[in-house]
């Protein structure tokens, strides 16, 4: 059966080695969600795909999609290759740490539009930070960080629930996260496997969860808040998703 | 199918890079066509590659004695090291004829997604070198991709103020045209523009 080719806006997660000069590509596509497609000839110096399919990279490609799992690259323009952000280390590591993220939580060929556009945004954000100095890095970017991930949990079902308690329902009185209830719970409802919160971690995963991206640093979380943001994020991967984001310990 | 012998030299041919199993029963059958010295000549070579080959104690490059050729060349300038990912990246630069200093290998380029961080490349190794030699320029000819360029951000940042660092610079192919250049390439062209 004759393979057929589509467009689509994508961004590249992740790229690895395949033979002697091509690569093969981990996408978010805009139009059919993740996508696994093949470069070919992207090494070679005279490759005019090479720079433009770095990881970061914003693109619209055109896809053929042949009888194999593995599509194949025929095409790229690029929208915006992120090269700001890919050529600051502090800024890098934080769009890789969303970039796993994304490969994580969303890892079946099925669209979603509002993941496609929490990333591209999460990636203009960004290249829109330029720190004068780490401190001023992390204070910028570790917000956008994490509220980039709380949206993509939200977004991929499993928003941890911080208003109540996620097993009685009260309203006053929560002490902690506990991943199998998905959300926070009361003195009277913790038990052995819940993780201790700050009033201030529960609110600033709440203020994270209400804004939009571009506001995560207007949050103003504490450095506990910080913490426990980051608590939550951790535990509920590896409870719902059995993984720990290699990024984050790096 | 024909004979174990046959499979097995097809299959050990299947691991090599770029080798399908069509092309690999095509080398099997030529290897067996060939004259027994021929043959026997290949086996030999790929033993001897495995048993004599080791890395540089200083550079990471490939030798057979303790220092390679480079490291052991006194007409080679000792007062700046390029670093490079692999072995091949070193044939690379010296076919260029440009270069007269050392080398150093890294063995790879960092890249958290994958699990590769500083400590499993010869970074101590090239601080050391740095530390201990008398090295006035580091190049970073790490290769211009994300994780290469991550790795040639990190090591500028451990060398900073110790040694001039630099950096391979980046722009468009001898002998091509303007019009078919990628525009990151050619942006990069632009923004490392020399007056002449």
């Amino acid at each position: 059966m004759a393979g057929r080719t589509y467009k689509t806006e994508a961004v590249v997660l992740r790229s690895f080695r395949l033979g002697e000069a091509d690569r093969v590509l981990h996408l978010y596509t805009l139009d059919r969600g993740r996508v696994g497609a093949v470069a070919k000839g992207i090494r070679r110096t005279k490759s005019r795909f090479g720079a433009r399919l770095e990881p970061l990279s914003h693109v619209e490609l055109l896809l053929h999609q042949g009888s194999g799992e593995l599509q194949t690259v025929t095409g790229v323009d690029l929208i915006e290759s992120h090269h700001a952000a890919r050529e600051d280390p502090y800024r890098l590591n934080v769009g890789l740490v969303g970039l796993e993220a994304m490969l994580r939580l969303f890892t079946e060929q099925e669209a979603n539009a509002r993941a496609f556009r929490a990333l591209t945004r999460f990636l203009e954000l960004l290249d829109e930070h330029a720190p004068a100095s780490e401190q001023a890095a992390r204070a910028a970017l570790d917000p956008l960080a994490l509220s980039f991930q709380l949206k993509l949990l939200w977004l991929s079902g499993y928003l941890p629930h911080v208003t109540s308690c996620a097993e009685c329902g009260a309203g006053q009185g929560l002490v902690g996260y506990s991943p199998r209830a998905g959300g926070a719970v009361c003195a009277d409802c913790r038990d052995e496997t819940t993780l201790t919160l700050a009033p201030d971690g529960l609110g600033g995963i709440e203020a994270l969860l209400r804004r939009p991206l571009a506001e995560a640093r207007k949050a103003g979380l504490s450095a506990r808040a910080t913490r426990d943001a980051l608590v939550v994020i951790n535990s509920s991967h590896e409870f719902h998703g059995g993984f720990r984001l290699r990024t984050l310990s790096a | 199918m024909v004979s174990p012998a046959i499979d097995n030299l097809v299959a050990q041919l299947t691991r090599l890079p770029g080798v399908g199993t069509r092309t690999a029963h095509r080398l099997a059958f030529h290897l067996l066509r060939a004259p027994k010295d021929e043959a026997l000549a290949l086996a030999s070579a790929v033993q001897d590659v495995k048993e004599r080959v080791r890395f540089c104690k200083e550079c990471g490059n490939l030798t057979e004695e303790e220092l390679c050729s480079i490291c052991e060349d006194a007409r080679r300038d000792r007062t700046i090291v390029c670093v490079v990912e692999q072995p091949v990246d070193l044939i690379s630069v010296e076919r260029t004829h440009e270069y007269r200093g050392l080398y150093h290998v890294l063995g790879g380029a960092l890249s958290p997604l994958d699990g590769v961080e500083p400590e499993h490349l010869r970074i101590d190794e090239l601080l050391g070198r740095v530390e201990r030699n008398g090295i006035e320029e580091v190049v970073l000819a790490t290769n211009p991709n994300m994780t290469g360029e991550a790795t040639a951000a990190f090591l500028a940042d451990r060398l900073r103020g110790r040694v001039r660092v630099t950096r391979l610079a980046s722009g468009l192919p001898v002998g091509g045209d303007l019009e078919y250049a990628d525009e990151v390439t050619l942006g990069r062209a632009l923004s490392g523009r020399r007056e002449i």
